[in-house]
């Protein structure tokens, strides 16, 4: 069982990856695995039906290699721009700059806060530093490292303020409906790190003593 | 945030984390830890104002950190186009395609493999070494298994401006180096004109400048435009727009003269002048122009002298005027039963323009229909029946609504651009034809539906070519060619379709292969501005570093090129600014000839970025076929008889039903009040106001007019009311071809029986992968008709499109990815 009081990046982190790119075939069977053991302990409802929605996709796949290639087109009809007017871009940009232009100012201040931390975007990825993955990935590194709350309740106000009308889209739009649970299993996530901060992982754990 | 002096680096991070994780059991640990690496980057230090050119004018860009953050227009256009945003919009559209992407099912099965999946979206992302790997080979292939006339580079489309790195020479360049390929002659734009016209007037005449604005400022009495919305279309232009129409548009507006607008519907330019509207039913205006002709000629308004003098064959078009010929008089009342405009206005028509120094500026909507050939031919024979062609104002002009077609010439050197490697090209650079064979290109999709069948074109019989590959650059097929579904259809008789833009067009969507380009503001490169004018030079400075994995097309041809063996046959050895400095030095050299000043290459390029010429003051008083007029056995036209050809005998031998050697009204394929027409509507799929065909379809300036989330659809309120339509709603619109949704305004601007549906509105099928789906946003394509014009031109007859609209029941499929919050905008 992973217990989010102890291991939130985990979350963080495995959701960063789900969003980086299709899964291929391990990654799937770790995600059915790790959906198991996060749902058992999920912090709040809203992620709890995120991941209810993940797994019933995951369940309904057909198996092996059919079931991959079914998942990537959701994730590439979704999030490459190949989908016409049912994609969904991944960037905060998107859902924050006026005209919903990419490289906007959410771009800008993520790339500030990776400088801040050292961290740049993999070589390779090709991606702006607001992409999804890579905001979800920073929110892991920040509860790995430690951070002290405010700067983890700044990112996550950040993620607030786009997450849900992405999740929307998501809902609107992914065919599967695992991008759909992911996409409302971060935003709620993001919701609960607001709420309670790193005093949340501290009251669950004092739940976990009691 | 500031973490000075704490390590949040991924080193640490793994150390510690990869304990925790085992810990845990974590099967999730695998994830998300490549996507973060240690070490920040160098501060991005691009600021500062960057000048380059669109087809939507010059500008001024403005970069922050690398980022392209503002736009202004060139302080010389003398009318910006509200579409500038959107250049910048479209840099960081979400459309913008990252990655090389191959669709699944050909990259796992091969080459024609599950082709009635293409368009749903399901690819796999690959790296730049596979894709072109993989494109290098296909192409192999297929000139290896089907010849050199395997492969359809035909590639048309508008592209952007500039002199290297235009993507379909570039392409062709690579074919060339390749082997061969099948092209494409004419265009979309002016496909029965530009064939016609050289029969008629010995020249193309569209695209070739204008009795000047100031000259009809001056002299024209009556100016009319015919199908022609010259405040809405001269926003753009081919190579970088200059707008310079907008000052003799409003310098004819100021002098208070009439103008007449004859269109179905009341445009932009009605509503600037206050002109008078006169709303035949679409695509009848060669009987209109038969009905003013008859009048003319017997009130024996016409004049007699300049026909005898300037013209061949009137006489045996005036037996088809006149009814000797067919026992039909081409009268006014004849007229009216077609197009529906009252005789009496028809004959008053004649006796104004007769009366008066008359300019008639057609547009090209009327040519892109069923016989679309007759009526340019019949607005000049129209025109030599007044007399006035080559005096100052008068006469005709078929480009006033285009690129600014009448703002004078400046004194400019020619800006040379990349060639291809084959024939030297001359006129219109986009008309040059090459490679082993080549097909109209408005004949596409017949040509993939009829491999070896002959077709008539302009007085040869040719055969169509057998194509499994195409590889398409700078264009958007799925938005400009008619009848989408079967075009799908036809698309599917294709092994391979590769696509290399920089945005996911619906023609990238239903491609194989598809390669993310660089947009024109990733690069260099350099362009005239002014398509009639050449008013200046513009250096289109690289605004921002390419975004994604975007490359430029020269780069991404040049690699292929390379694969074939042939790099440094297309390269030259030179690099981007090595083209760009030759460009720019043979320009020089030219204005030097002519003491034009210039600056040198690196003071123009490091300084301003753009140089001016100067215009004449015999430029300013240029009237189009006044040393014709003036002396016709000395200055005779280019046709066969050195005069213009009422009655062509050329065409005569060719002996084509559907094109007699004279203006002839034909009924098209269907029209509004058609005799055989099924349908109730004429669909007006005229060009969009706040996009280029359906360039900047993706861009958020298609905020500013969808209506419920789509295309709109303008209809008369005698039409909605029939249907209980009304502003707001989503409608069905559809005929036999296909069916479209679009969202409601009622309006007294489009005449009844009409709807105005834009066109370049991109294809949305409700269901990818099945034929005759519902498309959901308006592209009206999906309901015109693929017929070429005649076997004359072979031209599109996009126009010729009828239809009926229903009120939409049940909820519209939903078409908008997102909106932003409200907050954040």
């Amino acid at each position: 069982m992973i217990n989010l009081a102890v291991e939130p990046s985990v979350v963080w982190r495995w959701l960063a990856g789900v969003f980086a790119g299709p899964l291929d075939a391990s990654a799937l069977a770790a995600s059915r695995t790790g959906i198991e053991q996060i749902a058992a302990d999920a912090p709040s409802p809203g992620v709890a039906a995120g991941l209810r929605r993940m797994r019933q996709t995951l369940d309904a796949l057909p198996p092996g290699p059919p079931g991959v290639a079914m998942l990537a087109h959701a994730y590439t009809r979704l999030f490459s721009g190949a989908g016409g007017a049912a994609a969904v871009p991944p960037y905060e940009s998107a859902f924050t700059t006026p005209n919903g232009r990419l490289f906007g100012p959410a771009e800008a201040r993520m790339r500030a806060l990776l400088a801040d931390l050292d961290l740049r975007v993999a070589d390779g990825l090709a991606e702006p530093a607001d992409h999804i993955a890579i905001e979800l990935a920073t929110m892991a590194v920040l509860a790995d490292a430690d951070a002290p709350a405010t700067c983890r309740a700044e990112l996550a106000d950040g993620l607030n303020g786009w997450l849900h009308a992405f999740a929307e889209a998501c809902a609107a739009h992914d065919r599967s409906g695992f991008y759909a649970g992911a996409a409302a299993a971060a935003a709620a996530l993001a919701d609960h790190e607001i709420r309670t901060g790193r005093a949340g992982a501290n009251a669950m754990s004092q739940g976990d003593e009691q | 945030m500031n973490f000075t002096g704490a390590n949040y680096g991924t080193a640490a991070l793994d150390r510690r984390s990869l304990l925790k994780l085992s810990a845990a059991g974590g099967a999730l640990a695998m994830f998300g830890s490549s996507l973060l690496a240690r070490g920040a980057l160098a501060a991005n230090a691009a600021n500062g104002e960057v000048i380059s050119g669109s087809h939507w004018g010059a500008f001024h860009a403005t970069v922050k950190d690398g980022r392209f953050v503002a736009i202004k227009p060139w302080e010389h256009d003398p009318h910006p186009s509200h579409q500038l945003p959107g250049v910048m919009d479209s840099v960081y559209s979400p459309t913008r395609i990252k990655f090389p992407m191959i669709r699944r099912a050909w990259l796992e099965k091969g080459p024609g493999s599950s082709v009635e999946t293409r368009g749903d979206g399901d690819f796999v992302r690959v790296t730049w070494d596979q894709a072109l790997d993989l494109v290098t080979k296909e192409l192999q292939r297929v000139e290896q298994k089907y010849g050199p006339a395997g492969t359809f580079a035909g590639s048309y489309g508008w592209m952007s401006p500039g002199s290297l790195h235009n993507c379909q020479t570039l392409m062709r360049r690579m074919m060339n180096l390749k082997g061969s390929y099948v092209s494409s002659s004419g265009d979309y734009s002016t496909g029965a004109a530009q064939i016609i016209m050289p029969h008629v007037m010995g020249t193309l005449e569209v695209y070739e400048q204008q009795t000047v604005w100031p000259v009809v400022v001056k002299e024209t009495e009556l100016l009319v435009f015919w199908g022609a919305d010259p405040l809405k279309t001269n926003q753009i232009s081919w190579s970088v727009a200059d707008h310079g129409a907008y000052p003799g548009l409003q310098a004819f507006k100021e002098t208070g003269k009439k103008v007449i607008v004859i269109d179905p519907l009341r445009t932009e330019t009605v509503t600037y002048f206050g002109a008078e509207w006169i709303a035949p039913r679409p695509q009848t205006d060669v009987a209109l122009m038969l009905g003013i002709a008859h009048t003319l000629y017997t009130e024996k308004l016409h004049d007699a002298k300049f026909l005898k003098d300037y013209t061949t064959g009137f006489d045996k078009f005036a037996d088809y005027l006149t009814g000797k010929a067919d026992g039909t008089p081409k009268d006014a009342a004849w007229a009216e039963r077609i197009c529906s405009i009252p005789a009496d206005t028809i004959k008053d028509l004649a006796r104004r323009f007769a009366k008066s120094r008359t300019m008639l500026a057609g547009g090209w909507g009327m040519q892109r229909m069923h016989h679309g050939e007759q009526a340019h031919w019949m607005l000049v024979t129209l025109a030599a029946m007044l007399g006035q062609i080559g005096l100052p104002g008068g006469g005709f002009g078929l480009s006033y609504h285009y690129a600014s077609g009448g703002a004078p010439s400046a004194t400019a050197p020619v800006l040379g651009s990349i060639t291809d490697g084959g024939k030297p090209k001359e006129g219109a650079a986009w008309l040059a034809t090459s490679g082993a064979a080549s097909i109209p290109c408005g004949r596409v999709v017949d040509m993939l539906m009829n491999p070896g069948k002959e077709f008539d074109f302009n007085g040869k019989r040719e055969t169509y070519p057998t194509c499994k590959l195409a590889y398409w650059v700078g264009g958007d097929p799925f938005a400009h060619h008619p009848q989408r579904n079967r075009q799908i259809e036809a698309w599917q008789t294709l092994d391979t379709f590769i696509v290399q833009d920089f945005v996911w067009t619906p023609t990238a969507r239903h491609a194989d292969i598809v390669l993310p380009a660089t947009s024109a503001y990733e690069r260099n490169d350099l362009s005239a501005v002014g398509d009639y004018s050449a008013i200046a030079i513009v250096a289109m400075k690289k605004i921002v570093e390419p975004l994604f994995e975007a490359r430029n097309d020269y780069d991404i041809f040049a690699d292929i090129a390379k694969r074939l063996g042939k790099e440094h046959e297309f390269t030259e050895g030179k690099s981007e600014m090595d083209w760009l400095r030759g460009f720019y030095d043979d320009a020089l050299k030219q204005a030097q000839a002519k003491k034009t000043p210039m600056p040198d290459f690196d003071t123009f390029w490091n300084g301003d970025g753009i140089v001016e010429f100067p215009v004449t003051d015999e430029a300013k008083s240029f009237v189009r076929y006044a040393k014709f007029r003036e002396d016709p056995l000395l200055q005779p036209l280019g046709t066969p008889s050195g005069l213009i050809e009422i009655y062509s005998k050329n065409i005569e031998k060719m002996g084509y039903d559907d094109c007699p050697p004279h203006p002839t009204w034909m009924e098209p394929a269907e029209r509004l009040g058609g005799p055989t027409t099924k349908y109730p509507l004429h669909i007006v799929a005229c060009h969009p106001n706040s996009r280029l065909h359906s360039q900047l379809g993706g861009t958020k300036l298609n905020e500013s007019y969808r209506i419920a989330g789509r295309e709109p659809g303008l209809i008369n309120p005698v039409d909605a009311a029939a249907r209980n339509l009304k502003d707001g709603d989503v409608a069905r619109v559809f005929n036999d071809r296909g069916q479209i949704l679009v969202g409601i305004k009622v309006t007294e601007d489009v005449r009844p029986g009409v709807m105005r549906v834009y066109e370049g509105g991109w294809y949305d099928p409700a269901e990818p992968t099945k034929p005759g789906t519902l498309d959901k946003q308006g592209d009206v394509n999906v309901l015109s008709f693929d017929l070429g014009t005649s076997k004359l031109a072979q031209g599109n007859t996009a126009q010729t499109v009828v239809a009926d609209a229903e009120k939409f029941v049940g909820t519209p499929p939903a078409v908008t990815v997102f909106l932003p919050p409200t907050a954040a905008v």
